[in-house]
């Protein structure tokens, strides 16, 4: 494990090799291996469930692999916990920040380097001051180091969260989707911070999964698929169109066999009229026809997740809800599923959907229609079983699931019972919130197969995918969230992949005409 | 940019202002309802009354801060309380000895609370709710029904007065000193971080494992403070003392504005809440309420300040204890996304979600 004898490159900054890491069944790295130089921008490449996140983690020392080594600076090291890799060298700025939201910007950004005061103990003002000095030696000064972090905008989390990691001075820095929550400008801005702390001498692992920002940023790239990596190569030998290839191999055609849908029928089923919900809904308003998949795009934290539960009654929004031509009154989520509506959220924290984890498949199906096998009090097991089996075909989970408790399940197996389970209690209307995060790509294609069926069945789904490609390429209409509105709204032709970034961003305002 | 002046002042003093201007209207209701109250012989009277429970609620405070709970406070007390009334000679080396004593059994007990919760990761609810009736039950062992006794002397140390100030507030400056040293070393700092969002905390550094316990035995060690009050004030021991303060404890906590979901709020804010719930529970009696009342009024104080801080609180909030209930973690903790946080919340508002370790 220690061959301290092996002979490595004094310029090499981090060799990862032959890293494995397995979650249970499913393979998350499979002997990866790549390096980086002293001083170079390196770009880690791939698709969602790529093994991007699960090498990241190993780096900060949130997750320890089980085989492989890991060499900074040339010593190998073990990283067992992040204090570990932060003494070894390493510094993150994760995607979702990790800003503890009721410390202030100061107690963030020097959390546990506080400088001493008088008789040792950590000084408020000096705190206060050194972040200043940090804030503003990042171009960040405008940022108030007094303020508590939950008063920022999300992009100023993530600001933070780049210049807390570049400003411990790490051998190397680990940038994770950093532009995720970024505007232009500040996506700028970020290419301005990085290329400082490179001139500093400091190396840089780039994370993302935009070709665009790798090209600009980084020397060479490696790219992932399945948890292994696929090649590394200097970006600029490679045309974005190769470097897609790569990450998605030919299973890109195959996800999306299926093909975007197109609506059965133009009569509305869900008109959604001034909804707000202030501060993180503003005056939403539009249709859902029928048969129709309904994209809905938007970065993180724009107001996505609260319309879907204001649509599912999850929460008092103000505005007016129609479904079939009939008012409906949304005072909670038993209003919306007597109104055939029926949602799948995906949370962050994958095993729980909307699902009761510790349950087996066939509860979770059957437990919000127990009506309908139940005579006089007493669930009929016979047809309970049966009309469960039918759904879980119709989903294509394999029926095994019916005994087995959910958190043993798959990702794509639980998505499927989360569907099947609104499907047998009859919903119309069915409200998809990611529902590919974090299942292979097989399941997705599943998935999405799935989801044109149904709505080829006349049901209508409205569908939000934080992957912009999923969305081009499923949904026939797209509404795109800004800062709590529906910033722009594409069709046909025109919804493409740039028209749906650019709106995402707040730079194409103009679309709603 | 640095904050002004004013606002740094506002900064520091944020956690208190409501709790203080709550204190400062029931200390004039009172002195209108009882202006006898303002005699020096009243005012150590309240001291004495409100100093148990004072202490109590800094160290529940301070495990709350870090995220948990602690339902072990009321038979720490107990225990500390019968060990003295038994064991305590009259001497004053048996005396002080006994001091150091009783700090330490604190620290023990808040040692194994910590070890239960930080590194065999039982929920806090569960693990001290267990050392709560093992602490109980030891009390009664120690000593079977009320009774011992503790010298003048002792009981005059910590309930007496110099030159018209009571003791006890001399006890409760200290005590507050304290935390807020403590306040300022990585000890403090890693507390409200993990308290405040766990994840973040150790994804940053923070050591889990011994910044729970510290915050734990710093707990005992204020539980050894008020349990040496308590056997000062009763002047006697009782196996049963300390378990009905749990409830009061708990009300001394929020009532100084420490948020039930941890990472906010000054445990020394809760001196303040238990001067509130001891002046209230006064005023009632001298409006002629029987103390029968005591435990359903505090009860009811400890809804109220919970659904205030609810309703002060933005209707945001509340989706983030939807989303709670429904599994995820809030994803964004002030459940906004960019959009800007609540930005007018009430003092320590705390949020309807009671998170539990």
């Amino acid at each position: 494990m220690t061959d301290e004898s092996r002979d490595w490159d004094g310029a090499t900054a981090l060799e990862v090799r032959k890293v494995v890491k397995a979650y249970g069944a499913t393979m998350a790295l499979d002997g990866v291996s790549f390096s980086c130089q002293v001083g170079e921008v390196h770009g880690l490449l791939g698709e969602n469930g790529a093994g991007k996140s699960t090498m990241v983690k190993i780096l900060s020392g949130l997750v320890s692999p089980d085989q492989g080594e890991i060499a900074i600076l040339g010593k190998i090291v073990r990283l067992r916990n992040p204090r570990m890799a932060l003494s070894a060298g390493t510094a993150t700025a994760f995607q979702e920040t990790t800003m503890v939201p009721h410390l202030t910007v100061a107690q963030n950004l020097m959390l546990l380097r506080e400088p001493r005061g008088r008789f040792g103990f950590n000084s408020p003002s000096l705190t206060s001051a050194a972040a200043a000095e940090i804030l503003s030696e990042w171009d960040a000064g405008e940022i108030d180091p007094d303020r508590p972090v939950f008063d920022l905008s999300l992009s100023n989390r993530q600001r933070l969260e780049l210049i807390r990691a570049l400003s411990r001075r790490p051998a190397i820095a680990l940038l994770d989707e950093a532009t995720a929550a970024l505007g232009a400008a500040d996506v700028d801005w970020l290419f301005r911070q990085v290329a400082k702390f490179k001139s500093s001498g400091g190396t840089v692992v780039y994370i993302s999964h935009r070709m665009g920002e790798i090209r600009e940023l980084c020397e060479r790239c490696t790219v992932l698929k399945n948890g292994r990596e696929v090649r590394t190569f200097p970006t600029s030998d490679v045309t974005d169109s190769e470097a897609v290839e790569m990450m998605a191999g030919r299973a890109i055609q195959r996800i999306y066999a299926a093909g975007r849908s197109e609506p059965t029928g133009s009569d509305s089923v869900l008109v959604a009229d001034h909804i707000s919900f202030p501060p993180a809904l503003e005056d939403v308003s539009f249709e859902l026809r029928r048969g129709e998949i309904l994209g809905m795009a938007g970065l993180q934290g724009h107001g996505q997740k609260e319309l879907f539960m204001a649509l599912f009654g999850a929460c008092r929004a103000k505005g007016s809800l129609e479904v079939n031509g009939k008012p409906l009154r949304m005072r909670s989520t038993h209003d919306a599923v007597a109104a055939d509506i029926g949602i799948s959220l995906v949370p962050e924290d994958r095993k729980v959907e909307g699902l009761m984890v510790s349950m087996e498949g066939l509860a979770n199906l059957t437990i919000a229609n127990l009506s309908q096998f139940t005579t006089v009090g007493f669930i009929r097991r016979h047809r309970e079983r049966a009309a469960a089996t039918k759904t879980l075909l119709a989903v294509n989970a394999s029926v095994k699931t019916l005994d087995q408790e959910v958190w043993a399940l798959s990702g794509g197996n639980q998505q499927k019972l989360a569907i099947g389970k609104w499907l047998l209690a009859g919903t119309r209307v069915l409200l998809m919130f990611d529902p590919t995060r974090g299942v292979d790509v097989e399941t997705k294609a599943e998935i999405f197969g799935l989801m044109q069926r149904l709505a080829q069945e006349g049901r209508s789904i409205l569908f939000h995918s934080t992957d912009v490609e999923e969305i081009v390429n499923v949904a026939n209409r797209a509404l795109v969230m800004y800062r709590g509105r529906i910033a722009a709204e594409l069709e046909g032709d025109g919804l493409t992949k740039e028209a749906l970034v650019g709106a995402m961003l707040g730079t194409a305002q103009e679309v709603v005409g | 940019m640095i904050g002004a002046p004013s606002e740094r002042l506002r900064n520091a003093t944020k956690g208190i202002v409501g709790p203080v201007l709550v204190l400062g209207v029931f200390l004039v209701v009172y002195a209108i309802i009882q202006p006898a109250f303002l005699s020096t012989m009243q005012i150590t009277t309240l001291f004495n009354g409100s100093t148990v429970i004072a202490l109590a609620a800094v160290g529940e405070a301070i495990v709350v801060i870090a995220g948990g709970f602690d339902l072990s406070v009321g038979s720490s007390l107990s225990v500390i309380n019968v060990l003295l009334a038994v064991h305590m000679g009259q001497s004053t080396g048996s005396q002080a000895l006994w001091i150091v004593l009783a700090l330490a059994v604190g620290v023990g007990i808040g040692l194994l609370n910590g070890v239960l919760v930080a590194i065999l990761r039982i929920p806090s609810i569960v693990a001290t709710l267990a050392t709560s009736f093992f602490w109980g039950g030891v009390a009664l062992l120690v000593l079977k029904q009320p009774g011992g006794s503790v010298s003048m002397t002792f009981s005059n140390w910590f309930t007496g007065s110099h030159a018209g100030v009571p003791n006890a507030l001399l006890l409760l400056l200290v005590v507050t000193l304290v935390w807020l040293a403590v306040k300022r070393t990585r000890l403090g700092i890693s507390i409200y971080a993990l308290g405040g969002d766990e994840e973040a905390a150790v994804a940053n550094g923070v050591r889990l494992k011994p910044s729970l316990i510290g915050a734990y035995c710093l707990a005992g060690l204020f539980y050894g403070l008020a349990g040496l009050f308590l056997t000062a004030e009763t002047s006697s021991g009782d196996p049963n003392a300390g378990g009905p303060l749990l409830l009061t404890v708990f009300t001394a906590v929020v009532l100084g504005g420490v948020s039930l979901s941890g990472g906010r709020g000054d445990a020394a804010a809760a001196i303040l809440g238990a001067f509130i719930l001891t002046i209230i529970t006064d005023v009632l009696y001298a409006m002629g309420i029987s103390s029968f009342y005591t435990s359903i009024f505090t009860g009811a104080v400890l809804i109220l300040a919970l659904v205030a801080n609810v309703w002060g609180g933005q209707g945001a909030r509340w989706l983030r204890g939807f989303t709670g209930i429904l599994g995820g973690r809030a994803q964004d903790d002030d459940g906004t996304g960019g959009l800007g946080g609540p930005r007018d919340l009430p003092a320590g508002g705390s949020p309807p979600a009671v998170g539990v370790r």
